[in-house]
């Protein structure tokens, strides 16, 4: 089989339910972070003193909204590429790395509640 | 297979739906950037605004082209990495004027 290096190449075509199925997979990490991205500007326009940790939080969420942003293709890439090749589908750290990033906010905004 | 409709359907929602989301956050920083005084507010709000108007566009070419009656084409990558770019682009504009 010839070396497989981009979403359109190589092996089989995948059921397109499968390949839509993954085009909405890549559309709902854009939502999450543009859901993050609005939770950041919410942040720096609701608290009534900003603060540096009202900073912080707010900066952990757009970084974070980045950083999903960022890696919605390149996912998206690999999947297509695996369905392709009939491979078993990548590990993704994304989700730990939500997960991390959510709980980080979220320990942020209980320390901004507690110490305004 | 001759029936896509729901999955084509549910892909064009999720395209409507993102455009929604980026829209919302459209609005947010055109409302931040009306509190704050017009200066360097504007940059995110005016990629944001492409931003909108990259995912209504594309959002609107990948219905045409689900809607059809053979078969779904794979996403294009282009169109692809258009929308994701200009979504990281947001972000970083809101972190470099910030």
């Amino acid at each position: 089989m010839a070396e497989i290096n981009g979403p359109h190449d190589g092996g089989s075509e995948p059921d397109y339910r499968f390949t839509l199925a993954n085009e909405r997979t890549f559309l709902a990490w854009l939502r999450t972070a543009l859901g993050l991205l609005a939770g950041g500007v919410a942040v720096h326009q609701l608290v009534p003193d900003p603060s540096a940790l009202s900073t912080v939080l707010a900066g952990l969420c757009v970084v974070l909204a980045a950083v999903l942003a960022a890696s919605a293709y390149p996912r998206w890439r690999q999947v297509q590429s695996a369905m392709r090749a009939g491979r078993p589908l990548p590990k993704s750290g994304l989700l730990v790395l939500l997960t991390a990033g959510i709980l980080v906010i979220t320990l942020t905004a209980a320390a901004l509640v507690v110490f305004s | 297979m001759s029936d896509h409709g729901a999955q084509a359907e549910r892909t064009g929602l999720a395209w409507r739906r993102t455009a929604l989301a980026a829209t919302a956050c459209t609005l947010l920083l055109l409302h931040t950037a009306a509190r704050r005084g017009w200066g360097t507010a504007v940059i995110p709000v005016a990629v944001a605004g492409a931003m909108v108007i990259v995912l209504v566009v594309i959002g609107s070419i990948r219905e045409r082209a689900l809607r059809g009656a053979e078969t779904p084409k794979p996403l294009n990558p282009i169109l692809a990495v258009t929308t994701s770019t200009l979504v990281v682009a947001t972000a970083v504009a809101l972190i470099a004027v910030r």
